[in-house]
């Protein structure tokens, strides 16, 4: 778990989180705790530091979300504007370089959250990823998909159609998650909390 | 509280979460315990200061916590409003279910 230390403190200072906690993960780990049980607290301590940031931050939130689609609508706008390319149902280079480009995108979008959120940036991005992902499904097409679903429930020969739609819906929004993520990263700076003296 | 109390001068997040599972015979995670310790300190019922780094932690001190005057009378008040609410109540008297 030596070797993941240096993650977790990067993350925790990033959530601004207390790095002691890091350091009292690690020392768990030392008495025994699996890399399993290290990483789960990782997860849950990073989710509890994103969520009380949020709860903390509810205006900030909501600006985050608002720059998040400001930014997005101007892709939208240069996107229909000089691009006519979009994702097809089958894999090509154009739906390779769509998910490419929505990839770019969102992590230029993350950057830009993270940097005019720069005290809570990584949490503020969460909150964009997340409301962007709820609104994922009002723009896809599930009539394919529904047709597929029920086909597949007495034909066993569509399921392999029902999983390769299905993926297919998930990619961009996994592309626009983890692109989002990726800025926010590059874009957020450590809240490094102020060293207090050590006890007398 | 009761368990920094408990801990004394030993009241870092390791024996805080060990103690709180042995107490609860639950499993905790850190970063709740952690949460829960920030809370109290922003309403001043707990204060911390940091410790020695060590290798073991990976170069990071411990934050100690201890109880503030607050904290305790916050604690006792706590304790006091628990037993009124207890005490008058027959069915739990005796220990039966």
């Amino acid at each position: 778990m030596r070797s993941s230390h240096p993650i977790t403190v990067w993350l925790f200072e990033r959530v601004d989180l207390d790095v002691a906690l890091a350091g009292d993960l690690l020392e768990e780990c030392a008495r025994g705790r699996s890399a399993f049980w290290y990483w789960k607290q990782v997860l849950l301590a990073t989710l509890i530091g994103i969520w009380g940031a949020i709860l903390d931050h509810k205006v900030l939130a909501l600006r985050a979300v608002a720059t998040g689609c400001a930014v997005n609508s101007v892709w939208l706008y240069l996107w229909q504007k000089f691009l006519h390319i979009g994702l097809s149902f089958r894999l090509s280079i154009e739906s390779i370089t769509t998910l490419f480009i929505i990839l770019l995108t969102q992590t230029a979008t993350g950057w830009i959250v993270a940097r005019t959120h720069r005290k809570h940036a990584l949490p503020m991005v969460f909150v964009f990823a997340i409301w962007l992902t709820l609104w994922y499904p009002a723009g896809v097409d599930f009539r394919y998909l529904r047709m597929l679903l029920v086909d597949s429930i007495d034909q066993p020969r569509f399921r392999g159609y029902l999983a390769a739609d299905i993926a297919w819906i998930l990619v961009p929004i996994l592309a626009e998650f983890a692109g989002l993520l990726i800025g926010g990263a590059g874009g957020a700076r450590s809240g490094k909390r102020p060293l207090e003296p050590a006890p007398s | 509280m009761l368990t920094i109390l408990r801990l004394g001068d030993d009241a870092y997040g390791v024996p805080i979460s060990r103690e709180i599972e042995r107490q609860t015979r639950r499993a905790v995670a850190f970063g709740t315990v952690y949460a829960t310790l920030e809370r109290l300190q922003k309403k001043g019922l707990v204060r911390s200061n940091l410790g020695e780094a060590t290798p073991e932690r990976g170069g990071r001190a411990k934050r100690f916590f201890r109880v503030t005057s607050p904290g305790l009378r916050a604690v006792r008040e706590m304790k006091r409003n628990l037993i009124r609410l207890w005490t008058g109540l027959p069915e739990l008297e005796g220990g039966m279910a």
